[in-house]
């Protein structure tokens, strides 16, 4: 294309043109419109951004990457075999474990401890993707506030197989979603669990 | 000598080379599992095949030596080789039990790095886990090993070190095809003294250490090169340790020394340095009150000092260690000699230099529990026909001695010896002024003037001259507790307060002093012994009594 | 036709010994005796006598190879471990003209300079083994061979020793191992058992058929043995008949002997006048023929091997149309299954495989690709392994699998998901109580335990 025949726009002078109040006004009073609109679309109760947490929640997705759970096998022992995967492949360093000799041939090597230093944990779910074993998932649950560090914030097997709100929150980042989860994943307790959104508290 | 190439690279060697040797010594890895460079060859794993120009069908690399002119092509270059190591590995995993979480092996094991391999693994497995062959699982084999015979892959390198190098035949495979199962005869507990080697030479994890067993992960471990510290023959080891713990001793290779093997003794050796409490502070008797250090030197060579007369020999007992290395060793003689004259100086508890030779097995234990005998003995420390404790012990008590300066370390191999413990005990009571370097809490040095807390053997970095003369370099492993140091730090420090020169505090400083020093180390430097060159005791060095010579190897 | 070995087989008293010698037994000893031993290895060797015992390799240019130092011993060892599925040449031998096999033995000990004998007896015919034992003793009372060979100086010792039951003890380097007392592992060769053999001292091993060919062939001379067969292939042949034949037996042909017609006339026909299906010619390790391939082969090493397959021990097995090839592979599989020594990897594991494959075929839980599979596993198996059973446990599968191939696919589901079923049906118990051939492990027990890895 030749040069000369490109239009040519004289900047200063299109500028000047341009300013003068209507044009601006119109453009302020457009933008003051829209918001003008979402308020009163909100002040009527039509369309709210913000939710009341803690009486409204919003649901997360089956995937979700919350607090650990170790899960166990039929007859109630952890799935764990202390196969050190997960501290080796987290990015945080955040998990410990000391391994331990069990009677049980088939299984020979359990954990004798477990934990998981959520202060310092990322949640990044590789962890999860490490273990052979489906011993570790995550929960939905993303609630983690506590008064003190250290005691509170590092969970041990006690606290990583047993507390509220592995129920209340249901399962979430695991092997194989696509699968039924198996009846005894969870621990504790036999029934099945549901992937259903959790339920929002009233 | 015959020239072959292997995989396009030619190569030179002597007549008898077997194939896979020659591959080694060109960097070439050829993938086994029987072979073992200190076994006979048997050549039936089957993973060694590689072709041979003219040959019909794959050659086991390991039975086979090599002919002149000979055109071989391994698995990585070859495609014959790689369709046929690809097939035998596949057979291998079979019956295999998916075992790795639990295995300690993983991390260092053939079957894992065999099949991660791009040449000749990563095939698609097409056996169900339930129809593999099942075995016995975690069968105690006595306070070494645990063998676990499913995940044996039958290369049967245990059946042969237990039948050609410890000459026990406590291995052997029972049944037939696919049931062949390794077994102890009637299960029995291993007895033979080398059994831990087991665990090392097993390439996969069917025989694995108790000791270690389920501590760590391997990739965790950093790892030093070291030697045992628990006899005269100084074979060499690694370290393996994380975040200050020592986890296990393994054999290093050195087929001049101990080949590839370590005794049970040995490589169970670091658990004597946690077996009883360690010195961590510097302390004053009486009080029993810590000291810092610079006060704790201060007046230990003060005190040392204040004995001497002018003109008349020194009535101080020095007694160094033969468990010290050569460059403590080396710093102890010159602060004794420099700032003495003519004090009671020697290295010996016993009769070390009489024994230092002899052997206690037909393998590679030597009756000598303390690993630098004949470095102290070269360096002049044991010249009195007439020295060693048990005489300054006597001299101490018809009160001819002024102080004493003492080094000492517990035997890492063996129960301390009571009687030694007990003249030690007498001659720090027998003297007025006593300064006791040393690792561990003990009662004999509880009237010590000054005790003094040092490094252990694993937390120093020295030299070891074993009682061949082969001088070998020992890295450091782990810090020592508390406020402990290294034993020729705190010589030096003496050696400051005496007005002398300290000598460089580098490890390769203090051995190009000791190589002056010692005739026989001359030209030895510590890269050189890092990286294993040869040394040889020569006769020219100092000869203490009654050495005409020794036996070699 | 010139009967060489049966000649005096089928009369019942030809055991005992007067008997035998009236009928020429040890006469080809003695004559022997009057040679060198380089005339006897000559003569052997312009017989062109080859080993019966499956190999066929010269035996004169086996004996040849035995090139001792000074002081060195050197070892005869006769293999009459005969655990070839479909092979009683050398029971009948043993059993009907013992000093036949004698004889031969010592004519061979004589030839290549061995002072010790050891017969390596397989563990199951240990009532031949009586009656082995009770012909040597005889022989030995009347001086024929006691401290020495007739009246000559030579020094022989004979012994027998009784196997226990495996077939790769009838390997030439397993026999060797099981001899000195070892688990029978054959041994890697190069050193070959005529340098390094048994003890370590140079050592030949031959099959009880070819020794028993020694005394005609000192008697006769090598070149009148040498007309009697083909150019390459020799002498007579025992040939062991089972199977669907009307008259199952041994029988001693010329080489070169039409299989058809020996069929027809010394087999009797097949059974019940049915028709014939197939054949294996010579000892389950060889390929089997089918009818067709069956009607123009000769009794020879090179027909034969011609035809692709061998004519190896010359163990037949005959097979007719109601025999279902599936089950027959699956009973040759688990044989060579349980026989394999476990020393090498392919063997071990690929005879245990396909055992494992052919079973589940023929309960009907065969999988679409199962027949490649088979096919593969042969490929990794074949000449990559210690020893011949390897390769012995291929060439049935592969060649009923390639001739056959119909039946089997016949027993495959029609179902055309290939994943191994622990990918179709998810996780399960980690621990199963049964070995695949339906065998109990003794000790496992029953777990719930980790779900299995996926890989």
């Amino acid at each position: 294309m030749d040069k000369k025949d490109l239009p040519v726009i004289n900047v200063t002078e299109a500028a000047e043109a341009e300013t003068n109040l209507a044009s601006g006004m119109g453009g302020t009073l457009a933008g003051m419109r829209v918001t003008f609109n979402h308020m009163v679309r909100q002040v009527l109760g039509k369309d709210q951004v913000t939710i009341q947490y803690p009486e409204q929640r919003k649901p997360y997705s089956r995937r979700f990457r919350g607090v650990h759970v170790l899960t166990e096998r039929e007859d109630g022992s952890l799935k764990c075999v202390a196969c050190y995967l997960c501290e080796t492949a987290c990015p945080a360093e955040c998990i410990t474990i000391e391994a331990a000799e069990t009677p049980d041939k088939s299984v020979e090597k359990v954990a004798s401890r477990y934990e998981i230093d959520l202060a310092r944990c990322i949640f990044c779910g590789f962890c999860v993707d490490a273990c052979p074993e489906e011993a570790l998932i995550m929960s939905r649950e993303y609630d983690l506030t506590t008064y003190e560090r250290d005691s509170q914030t590092s969970y041990g097997i006690g606290r990583l197989t047993t507390r509220p709100e592995i129920e209340a929150y249901g399962a979430g980042y695991r092997p194989h979603m696509h699968y039924p989860l198996v009846e005894s994943y969870l621990p504790g307790r036999r029934r099945k669990v549901t992937d259903e959104p959790e339920k929002e508290r009233s | 000598m015959p020239l072959i190439t292997i995989d396009d690279q030619p190569i030179e060697v002597e007549t008898g080379t077997l194939i896979i040797q020659a591959a080694d010594r060109l960097g070439i890895e050829v993938p086994r599992f029987c072979y073992h460079p200190d076994l006979r060859p048997e050549g039936n794993c089957r993973m060694c095949l590689v072709e041979v120009q003219g040959y019909p069908r794959p050659t086991v690399a390991c039975t086979t030596p090599v002919v002149d002119g000979m055109v071989v092509r391994t698995p990585h270059a070859g495609d014959q080789a790689r369709r046929a190591v690809r097939g035998v590995l596949e057979f291998l995993l079979i019956n295999h039990p998916l075992d790795c979480p639990i295995c300690d092996q993983a991390g260092e094991c053939s079957l894992q790095d065999f099949y991660m391999h791009p040449d000749y693994g990563l095939h698609r497995s097409q056996v169900d886990p339930q129809e593999k062959v099942r075995k016995r699982k975690a069968i105690d084999l006595g306070p070494m090993i645990v063998l676990d015979s499913e995940r044996c892959v039958l290369c049967s390198r245990c059946v042969r070190f237990s039948a050609e190098v410890t000459g026990t035949a406590e291995l052997q495979f029972v049944n037939r095809g696919n049931q062949v199962e390794l077994k102890a005869f009637e299960d029995r507990a291993l007895t033979d003294p080398y059994a831990g080697n087991l665990a090392d030479i097993c390439p996969v994890g069917a025989l694995t250490s108790k000791d270690f067993r389920f501590k760590r992960r391997v990739w965790h471990l950093a790892r030093t090169d070291s030697i045992c510290a628990g006899c005269s023959t100084g074979c060499n080891l690694r370290i393996d340790h994380f975040q200050g713990t020592i986890e296990r001793l393994v054999p290093r290779r050195n087929p001049a020394v101990n080949q590839s093997w370590l005794c049970d003794e040995g490589r169970m050796s670091f658990h004597a340095l946690g077996a009883a409490p360690r010195l961590t502070k510097p302390r004053a008797q009486g009080t029993g009150d810590a000291v810092n250090w610079d006060d704790a030197v201060a007046t230990a060579h003060g005190g040392l000092h204040a004995i001497r007369r002018p003109g008349q020999p020194s009535r101080l007992a020095a007694l160094a260690s033969t468990s010290a290395t050569n460059e403590t060793l080396l710093l102890f003689w010159r602060y004794v000699s420099e700032t003495f004259t003519a004090p009671l100086l020697d290295c010996r508890l016993g009769q070390e230099d009489r024994w230092v030779d002899e052997r206690e097995d037909t393998l590679l234990r030597r009756r000598d529990k303390h690993p630098n005998t004949r470095g102290a003995l070269l360096l002049g420390l044991a010249a009195d026909p007439a020295g060693g404790l048990r005489p300054m012990v006597a001299q101490a008590q018809a009160g001819a001695i002024d102080a004493a300066l003492i080094l000492y370390y517990p035997p890492l191999v063996g129960a301390e010896d009571p009687a030694t413990l007990e003249a030690l005990a007498t001659l720090v009571r027998a003297v007025p002024f006593s300064v006791v370097l040393t690792t561990h809490e003990g009662e004999w040095g509880r009237n010590a003037t000054l005790a003094l807390p040092i490094a252990a053997w694993s937390e120093e970095e020295g030299t070891y001259t074993n009682y061949a003369g082969v001088v070998q370099y020992a890295g450091k492993a782990v810090a020592p507790p508390g406020e402990a140091r290294a034993a020729a730090a705190v010589l030096g420090g003496l050696l400051g307060q005496a007005g002398r020169y300290p000598g460089g505090s580098t490890v390769q400083a203090r051995f190009d002093e000791l190589a002056a020093a010692v005739p026989a180390y001359a030209g030895l430097t510590i890269a050189g012994l890092a990286s294993r060159q040869a040394s040889v005791y020569p006769p020219e060095g100092r000869l203490p009594y009654g050495q005409e010579g020794f036996a070699g190897h | 036709m010139e009967r060489i070995l049966t000649l005096h087989a089928d009369q019942g008293d030809q055991p005992r010994l007067a008997v035998a010698r009236e009928r020429g037994a040890y006469d080809g000893l003695r004559k022997a005796l009057g040679l060198t031993r380089h005339q006897i290895i000559a003569e052997v060797t312009a017989s062109g006598l080859r080993g019966r015992g499956g190999a066929g390799f010269p035996t004169g240019r086996k004996w040849d190879f035995i090139r001792p130092q000074p002081g060195q011993p050197v070892y005869l060892l006769c293999n009459a471990d005969e655990s070839e599925p479909g092979t009683f040449k050398d029971r009948y031998l043993m059993e009907r003209d013992p000093h036949l096999v004698l004889e031969g033995l010592c004519i061979a000990a004589y030839a290549i300079g061995a002072h010790d004998v050891f017969v390596y007896l397989r563990g199951e015919y240990a009532s031949v083994g009586s009656i082995l034992a009770a012909a040597l003793a005889e022989a030995g009372e009347a001086g024929i061979l006691g401290a020495t060979l007739l009246d000559s100086p030579y020094e022989l010792r004979i012994n027998l020793q009784l196997g226990a039951g495996a077939y790769i003890c009838g390997e030439e380097t397993g026999l060797i191992s099981s001899l000195e007392g070892k688990r029978g592992y054959p041994r890697v060769r190069p050193p070959f058992p005529a340098v390094h053999g048994f003890g370590q001292q140079p050592t030949v091993v031959n099959n009880v058929e070819t020794l028993a060919n020694l005394p005609w062939i000192i008697l006769h001379g090598g070149e009148a043995f040498a007309t009697l067969g083909t150019e390459r292939s020799t002498g007579t042949k025992l040939i062991s008949v089972c199977g669907a034949v009307n008259r199952p037996g041994v029988y001693e042909v010329e080489m070169g002997y039409p299989l058809r017609d020996f069929l027809a006339r010394e087999a009797g026909g097949i059974l019940d006048g049915r028709a014939l299906k197939a054949l294996i010619p010579g000892g389950t390790s060889v390929p089997i023929l089918t009818a067709r391939e069956a009607e123009d082969v000769t009794l020879d090493f090179e027909s034969m091997q011609h035809a692709g397959t061998m004519l190896g021990s010359g163990g037949m097995i005959v097979f007719d149309q109601t025999v279902a090839m599936p089950g027959a592979l699956a009973t040759i599989a688990n044989f060579y299954a349980h026989e394999s020594c476990g020393e090498c990897t392919p063997c071990r594991e690929g005879t245990g495989w396909f055992a494992w494959i052919i079973a589940r075929v023929l309960a009907g839980e065969g999988r679409p690709n199962d027949l490649e599979q088979l096919l593969r596993i042969c490929a990794n198996v074949e000449g990559r392994t210690i020893c011949g059973l390897g390769d012995a446990a291929v060439q049935p599968v592969r060649s009923f699998i390639t001739k056959f191939r119909a039946e089997f696919e016949a027993l495959l589901p029609a179902d055309q998901d290939t994943r191994p079923d622990w990918q179709r049906h998810g996780h399960g118990p980690r621990a199963a109580r049964h070995g695949p051939l339906g065998q109990e492990a003794a000790w496992a027990e029953p777990v719930a335990g980790p779900s299995s890895a996926r890989l």
